[in-house]
């Protein structure tokens, strides 16, 4: 179980024999992390990301006769997570800005590396959708068909939303060198570096 | 000027890539430590190999339309052929009234009543009477009948075999 693929953990799990549940239960520690990452990045509150980490498993185990191989266990699983996200968003409308705050001030805790300034910047200054599409696109590694899947969007909705977050980056990072504002200036001058 | 700035913003854009790339500055959050234990009790709770009604609906899949359309088109044919059967068929053409001029002359008084008004003594009788086919008409209703048994076996195998009729 441990050496084998996530597709073919699932797989097996489908089958429904008896080391199905031991084959759900390795693909929940090894998925649940980014999930549970991927969710916060949505969401943007800790205690919501979790819960809804729980129910995206639930279903996931409810469903895993469904699950269609051709496609990446970590698409068909965001796939889970994002529409519950989306579900819950339209049940009870968050206050806006909380959890920007709260995820904000989760990452400001993190040493001042490049990359995750960057990452800092992003929760800040991009809308939900682009920071997700971000975190997809360099995290998880998903191309843009998958990201489409995951977000129910089209590809050249994708390709625009992750073109004006890495512009809109660009430009707050090139402009935080003139700023006060220290942490970021890791980031800035790493950029800068690069020009 | 332009072209310049074009330059510089391209390269700070693949600067950003890079930074965006660079594994070591993801920053993962971890979750509580009692989420798997959460999770590990809530999936236990459910299973999807007991449940007798799937989640998933199987018709709504692409692979169950064809068996889908298969059964509406043979329903419709049933169904309209049900409906020509089920009409009353036109008069015979050949049993039309002709002019038939070898008759032979009128040569007396009739021996029968000439008369075009039924009796009500003949009215109750014709009411009363089962309604039967005619001798000649027999084979083609048999056929009919026929026709519409192994119609409805062929319908009530097609059924069976979509999964939305299936009991399982």
């Amino acid at each position: 179980v441990p050496s084998a693929s996530a597709e073919a953990l699932a797989v097996r799990a489908g089958v429904g024999d008896s080391t199905a549940r031991e084959c759900f239960g390795e693909l929940v520690a090894r998925y649940q992390v980014r999930l549970f990452n991927f969710l916060l990045r949505r969401v943007r509150s800790r205690h919501d990301a979790e819960d809804l980490t729980q129910e995206a498993f639930v279903r996931a185990w409810e469903r895993i006769r469904s699950y269609d191989p051709t496609w990446r266990f970590s698409t068909w699983l965001f796939t889970i997570g994002s529409r519950l996200a989306i579900t819950r968003h339209r049940r009870s409308r968050p206050c806006a800005g909380s959890g920007a705050v709260e995820l904000a001030a989760a990452l400001d805790s993190r040493p001042s590396q490049a990359g995750s300034q960057v990452w800092r910047l992003a929760a800040k200054c991009l809308s939900d959708e682009q920071h997700t599409a971000l975190w997809l696109r360099y995290v998880e590694e998903l191309s843009i068909e998958e990201i489409s899947t995951v977000l129910d969007k089209s590809q050249v909705a994708v390709r625009v939303c992750l073109f004006r977050a890495r512009q809109s980056l660009a430009t707050r990072l090139t402009d935080s060198r003139t700023l006060d504002e220290v942490p970021l200036r890791v980031a800035g001058a790493a950029l800068a570096g690069g020009v | 000027m332009a072209r310049h700035r074009s330059r510089r913003n391209r390269s700070a854009l693949s600067s950003l890539e890079r930074l965006l790339s660079d594994r070591a500055g993801i920053p993962w959050e971890r979750p509580s430590e009692g989420l798997r234990a959460r999770i590990d009790r809530a999936v236990d709770e459910t299973s999807p190999f007991q449940s007798p009604i799937p989640l998933e609906l199987p018709w709504l899949r692409s692979r169950a339309w064809p068996h889908a359309l298969a059964a509406a088109l043979v329903l419709a044919a049933a169904g309209g052929i049900g409906w020509l059967a089920s009409r009353p068929s036109p008069a015979p053409r050949a049993s039309m009234a002709r002019a038939d001029t070898s008759a032979p002359a009128f040569a007396g008084a009739p021996s029968t009543s000439l008369s075009l008004g039924h009796t009500v003594q003949e009215d109750r009788q014709a009411a009363s009477a089962p309604l039967t086919p005619t001798s000649h008409l027999l084979p083609l209703v048999r056929e009919v009948e026929l026709f519409r048994a192994d119609a409805q076996r062929t319908l009530g195998e097609v059924f069976s075999r979509i999964p939305i009729f299936d009991p399982r």
